[in-house]
C-alpha cells in the first residue's frame, strides 16, 4: 500500500464521490484500529469489556473524531504527518469522554482539605508511622500543620478547591474546569498559580522541599 | 498528631507543589504542538524552542501527559497495523 502525503490527504477528503470515500475509509480504518489498541491495552478501567464492545467504543470514538477531522482541515499546519494530527484529534475526544463517564458521578460540593469528594478514591500508600523515627515523625506532623495552615489562609478558595482535586482527589483537570464553570486552560493557570505561591511560601517558611519530600516517601 | 490519613493527602499536596516549575504554556498550546512533539520523540530527537517549553508543560500537567503518552501509544499501533488486516468491516 503506498502511503498518502499529507498533500495527499487532504487532496483526497477535500475530493468528492469515490475519492473521497476511498480516503475517508482508509483514514477511519487507521485511526479505529489505533484506538482499539489503545482502549484494549491502556485503560485498566475497560478490562472487563469484551473486544466487541471496544470495536464499538472504537468506531464510536473515530466516526466523532472524523467528523473534528473533516471540519478542522484547514487548520492542518502540516506539522507532523496527517495521521499523527487526526489521532491527536481522536484521542483528545475519546479521552475527554472517558474522563466525562469516569467522574460523572463526583462533585467538588464541599470539599475541603480535609474532607473528600464522593465517592472515596483510594488513598495514596505512604510510608506507615511507625517506619519513621521520633524525630522524622516530629518534623512531618509539623509539616503537615504548616501544608494544611497554608492552605487555609494562603491560597483563594477557588485555588484550594482545584488544588485538592487535582492533587488529592486526581481528578483530571477539565472535569474539575467544568464543575468550577471555567475551561481547562484557565483552571490549570489556577491550580498552577497555587502550586507556585504554596511553594514560595512554604520556602519562605524555610522549609526545604527536597528534604520534606522524604517525609513522605520513605 | 496528624493521622496517616492527614498525612497521606498533605503528602500529595507536597509532591504537586515541589515540581512546581514555572510554565509559559497552556494546555492548549500545548495540544497544539502534541503531534509534532511526539513525532520528534519517536524519531529520537531532542525538543527546542516551542517544544521544549511543551516538554516543560508535560512535565506538570498530569492531563496532557497522559494524553500525549495516549497518542503515542496509538500510533504506534497504528504503524504496527498498517500491514495487518482490518479488526473489522468498515464503513
Amino acid at each position: 500500500m503506498t502511503e498518502r502525503t499529507n498533500e495527499q490527504w487532504l487532496a483526497d477528503l477535500r475530493a468528492e464521490g469515490e475519492r473521497r470515500s476511498s480516503a475517508l475509509e482508509a483514514l477511519r480504518a487507521r485511526l479505529e484500529r489505533g484506538m482499539f489498541y489503545f482502549l484494549r491495552n491502556d485503560r485498566s478501567d475497560l478490562l472487563d469489556r469484551s473486544s466487541d464492545d471496544l470495536q464499538h467504543m472504537a468506531q464510536d470514538f473515530v466516526q466523532d473524531a472524523l467528523l473534528k477531522v473533516l471540519e478542522n482541515l484547514d487548520t492542518f499546519r502540516g506539522e507532523s504527518q496527517f495521521t499523527t494530527w487526526a489521532a491527536k484529534i481522536t484521542t483528545r475526544l475519546a479521552i475527554s469522554e472517558l474522563r466525562r463517564i469516569r467522574y460523572r458521578d463526583y462533585s467538588l460540593e464541599g470539599i475541603t482539605v480535609d474532607g473528600e469528594i464522593q465517592p472515596a478514591v483510594t488513598p495514596l500508600a505512604i510510608s506507615p508511622a511507625e517506619s519513621l523515627s521520633p524525630e522524622r515523625h516530629v518534623e512531618r506532623d509539623s509539616v503537615v500543620a504548616l501544608v494544611q495552615n497554608a492552605l487555609e489562609n494562603v491560597l483563594t478558595e477557588r485555588q484550594r478547591t482545584a488544588l485538592v482535586a487535582l492533587a488529592i482527589e486526581g481528578m483530571p483537570v477539565e472535569e474539575i474546569a467544568h464543575r468550577m464553570g471555567t475551561n481547562r486552560n484557565a483552571l490549570y493557570k489556577l491550580v498552577h498559580d497555587a502550586r507556585m505561591k504554596l511553594k514560595t511560601h512554604l520556602q519562605n517558611e524555610g522549609i526545604a522541599l527536597d528534604y520534606v519530600l522524604g517525609l513522605f516517601s520513605e | 498528631m496528624s493521622t496517616e490519613r492527614d498525612c497521606s493527602r498533605i503528602g500529595r499536596i507536597v509532591r504537586a507543589v515541589a515540581g512546581t516549575e514555572e510554565d509559559t504554556i497552556t494546555c492548549d498550546d500545548c495540544y497544539d504542538h502534541i503531534d509534532q512533539y511526539v513525532e520528534l520523540l519517536e524519531a529520537g530527537e531532542s525538543p527546542e524552542g516551542v517544544l521544549l517549553q511543551v516538554q516543560r508543560h508535560l512535565e506538570q500537567c498530569e492531563c496532557c501527559e497522559y494524553e500525549m503518552q495516549a497518542l503515542v501509544r496509538m500510533i504506534q499501533s497504528m504503524q504496527e497495523s498498517d500491514d495487518a488486516p482490518p479488526t473489522s468491516g468498515q464503513g
